[in-house]
């Protein structure tokens, strides 16, 4: 009995631990970073489409109109400050605002207030367009949602490049970037939600006889309205169309577990790569494709992202030119030559 | 997340209580909805496990947009749906008809549907949502024998039905301010895709075979390739 006792406090004192690390180690901002430019710049883009068709979704005589609307969200408690809004200029003014908004977020100047209310725009957005939205804008909100938590502008962002022209100015060293506990729960809350997105998806065709006969991604690449490049050759190959079927299905359903463990997480997230740029290239969802994309990134360590963008926007980092090696015209120590010789050493 | 050796938490242990807590409270109300999505029965209930849950939660569910099924292409990738407007252009004149979401088939697929592709994408949900909500106007045949479970059930359909007709109203409206005030009906529209068998027998996946109006009625009939 006094055995289970301690082996029970043992297991508690186990999962404490565990719950701490997952959610309270502080974590460089890196990842979070990048995710603030991809969604601020997706979140740009989708709302500056809505430009173009403004009243017919926005206006008094939208597709759904107020009655409508009402009947659709009858059983949900919403708000969206659009329906207070009948002009169009102000209209017009509030969708500008929204875009300044998103600019904001993107370039990361002001961040801790732009990620707000970069979020409260995008849902207010979602709540009036009940009917108009689809899995884009499920994705969109749910990146926006996390970047508000952490100090998404820590680094690569005007808010940065300000910090150190302050510094500069003020004759002292810029702050460092130091790792936070927010930017950690951020980034594991992004983490959970799209393993709950995977998993729903993947219980929801675990219930299609279609995904299981392997003939459901010959049903979506023949879907007219969704096809942007004719893949319709692919029936030539059943088995293949059986195979695409089979990794969509399982890969989906078992992404939650498949994404953790650190041998497996390449080959979850670069099935995530290789189905959703699928989805954005084939079936017109470009949009969509790329925020999932984005929002596997969730997964890649500060580090590793760090290190990634660096060596990718910087020139690489080249050794200094070494110095010419004084010939021994003039006697010199030989401890000297030694000291500036940094040419590299070839085999002889 | 950092690759680096673990250190004590940074942060008061009260601050992390209450993190845990909210913490906790946001993945339930992320993970509620679709479970209560893949939980309903064939009868439209849920879970009471989730419908609880849900309940609980539902006021932040819905303010944060969490509210959603995840089922993409699921159960499995079924039929798209259209819409066909047909605007009324006067006695004699033959009624000005248009479909959307639009494509133009003579273009290449790629720039053959209104750009940019996320607001095509748009107007193709629009015609998903009116099927989605399609109630008929015959109330439910097969109705329980007890008055309280009956009068649910048609008091549900009454509310399906009330919202089917007003966002197709609504749709009619947009059209016809856009059309100059005349008079608009609308139709939905199916289009399925060929099978496997038919695609290898020469059927292209736009063939007018594969579209159908959808009747309004359960009673009603309509044949395939109505569309065209």
């Amino acid at each position: 009995m006094n055995a289970a006792v301690v082996a029970m406090k043992d297991w508690s004192r186990d999962v404490g631990a565990a719950w701490n690390r997952f959610w309270f180690t502080p974590a460089q901002p890196h990842t979070l970073a990048l995710l603030r430019i991809l969604t601020g710049a997706m979140l740009f883009y989708t709302h500056l489409a809505w430009s173009l068709h403004l009243g017919a979704f926005l206006g008094p005589q939208s597709w759904v109109n107020q009655d409508a609307w009402r009947m659709l969200r009858r059983d949900a408690s919403t708000w969206t400050w659009w329906w207070w809004v009948e002009s169009p200029a102000l209209m017009w003014l509030l969708h500008v605002a929204a875009l300044v908004v998103f600019a904001l977020l993107t370039v990361g100047l002001l961040t801790r207030v732009v990620a707000v209310l970069a979020w409260l725009i995008a849902v207010g957005y979602c709540h009036r367009l009940t009917g108009a939205m689809f899995g884009l804008d499920t994705t969109n909100t749910m990146l926006a949602l996390y970047l508000m938590l952490g100090p998404a502008g820590a680094v690569w962002s005007v808010d940065r490049w300000r910090a150190k022209r302050r510094a500069a100015s003020e004759g002292r060293e810029p702050p460092p970037v130091v790792p936070a506990v927010s930017t950690n729960v951020a980034i594991r809350l992004l983490q959970l939600h799209l393993c709950v997105v995977y998993l729903f998806g993947g219980i929801g065709k675990m219930r299609g006889e279609l995904w299981w006969d392997g003939s459901a991604l010959w049903y979506a690449l023949a879907n007219y309205e969704y096809q942007s490049l004719a893949m319709t050759w692919v029936i030539n190959s059943p088995w293949l169309v059986a195979a695409l079927s089979a990794v969509t299905l399982f890969w989906e359903t078992f992404y939650c577990f498949l994404v953790w463990p650190r041998l497996t997480r390449p080959i979850a997230i670069g099935l995530a790569f290789f189905i959703h740029g699928g989805i954005a290239l084939f079936m017109g969802m470009i949009t969509f494709g790329l925020a999932m994309i984005f929002a596997n990134l969730a997964f890649v360590p500060p580090e590793t992202t760090k290190a990634v963008v660096e060596r990718f926007f910087r020139k690489p980092i080249q050794p200094p030119p070494a110095p010419e090696i004084e010939r021994p015209r003039e006697k010199k120590p030989h401890r000297r030559t030694e000291a500036i010789s940094t040419r590299p050493r070839t085999a002889k | 997340m950092s690759s680096q050796p673990v250190a004590p938490p940074a942060i008061a242990r009260r601050w992390r209580i209450l993190i845990s807590v909210l913490v906790v409270l946001h993945v339930a109300a992320v993970l509620i909805p679709p479970f209560r999505f893949a939980s309903r029965s064939s009868q439209g209930e849920p879970s009471p496990l989730a419908e609880s849950g849900y309940r609980w939660l539902r006021p932040y569910i819905n303010a944060a947009y969490l509210d959603h099924g995840y089922f993409y292409f699921a159960p499995n990738p079924g039929p798209s749906h259209l819409v066909r407007y047909e605007v009324d252009q006067g006695e004699g004149q033959e009624p000005l008809v248009g479909v959307f979401p639009h494509i133009e088939p003579r273009r290449p697929r790629i720039i053959g549907t209104q750009l940019p592709r996320v607001m095509y994408h748009r107007h193709f949900m629009l015609a998903e949502s009116l099927h989605a909500s399609f109630t008929p106007p015959d109330p439910p045949q097969d109705v329980p024998e007890n008055e309280e479970l009956r009068n649910l059930m048609l008091e549900d359909w009454q509310r399906r039905r009330e919202t089917y007709v007003a966002l197709k109203k609504s749709f009619e409206q947009h059209l016809s301010a856009v059309h100059g005030g005349r008079p608009v009906t609308i139709v939905r529209v199916e289009h399925r895709q060929p099978s496997p068998a038919e695609y290898r027998e020469g059927l292209k996946i736009d063939d007018p075979q594969l579209y159908r109006d959808l009747p309004e009625s359960l009673s009603e009939t309509i044949p395939a390739g109505a569309i065209r």
